[in-house]
């Protein structure tokens, strides 16, 4: 019985094997999945077809992106003239 | 640290996704385990060990899923609904499926001091976090209707019914090893 049976050297390698392999497919799938919703969010990214609005983050879409592409919200500073 | 840099919402949601399936991939490793099944000419602790690895790579995925949705601003999520589940609907789901997943890590670790048995219960009860898992998924709607979310959905879905099936169908096994 113990004849065809694998070393656990044998065992240890297919261990690690597997899971080299089933971490490089995780980040694999990762990548694909990233894609595959950036491809979904920007075919659906008009504010009619259920895509967050700026104003609705309270409610059950938190997941949702907004719409149009993150900016900056900061404005240039303006210098100021004056004082005494 | 917070931004609403669209990169990061797609890895959340691929790390969510990805999260689940591995989830999926640990809960019928750790069945296969409770059945003693090995692969041919292996010893039970390949199964095992497998499980352990998925569960941890699992956990890992679901980490980077946590800190993005808490850093992009337009998910909305606060550390609070990450720890309690007191976030809306869907989102509260996936927290207390978090805090099973977080009752199994913890407790796993000290497998030594609680004793099998106590052990073993947890272990069970942390099973509820798959269905949770997925409801959450599913119902938080970023990607609903999209063939891929429902190929994974699917796949995980069959997966579960098909191990569940099996552990039903194998009957009580031997657990006075303690080794799962």
């Amino acid at each position: 019985m113990a004849g065809h049976r694998r070393s656990r050297a044998d065992d240890d390698n297919r261990i690690r094997t597997v899971t080299r392999w089933l971490l490089a497919g995780s980040l694999a799938a990762t990548g694909a999945v990233g894609g595959l919703a950036a491809a979904h969010t920007h075919a659906s990214s008009s504010p009619s077809n259920g895509v967050r609005s700026e104003s609705s983050s309270d409610d059950n879409s938190l997941l949702s992106p907004s719409a149009s592409a993150p900016q900056q919200s900061f404005e240039a500073p303006v210098a100021q003239s004056g004082g005494s | 640290m917070s931004t609403n840099a669209l990169p990061v919402w797609y890895l959340m949601r691929a790390t969510g996704v990805v999260s689940l399936l591995l989830l999926t991939l640990a809960f019928a490793l750790g069945i296969a385990t409770s059945n003693r099944w090995r692969p041919t000419g292996s010893r039970l602790y390949v199964t095992t060990t497998l499980h352990r690895n998925a569960a941890l790579l699992a956990v890992a995925f679901l980490a980077v899923h946590v800190v993005t949705a808490v850093i992009d601003v337009d998910a909305g999520v606060g550390l609070v609904s990450v720890i309690f589940p007191v976030g809306p609907g869907w989102l509260a789901v996936g927290t207390l499926g978090l805090d099973l997943l977080a009752a199994l890590v913890l407790t796993s670790l000290v497998r030594r001091h609680l004793g099998y048995r106590l052990w073993r219960a947890i272990h069970w009860a942390a099973y509820g976090a798959w269905p949770l898992a997925i409801a959450h998924g599913l119902g938080m709607g970023s990607d609903d209707g999209t063939w891929w979310l429902d190929a994974v959905a699917i796949a995980c879905i069959a997966t579960m019914a098909a191990v569940v099936t099996w552990r039903v169908l194998a009957g009580p096994t031997e657990t006075h090893g303690a080794r799962a």
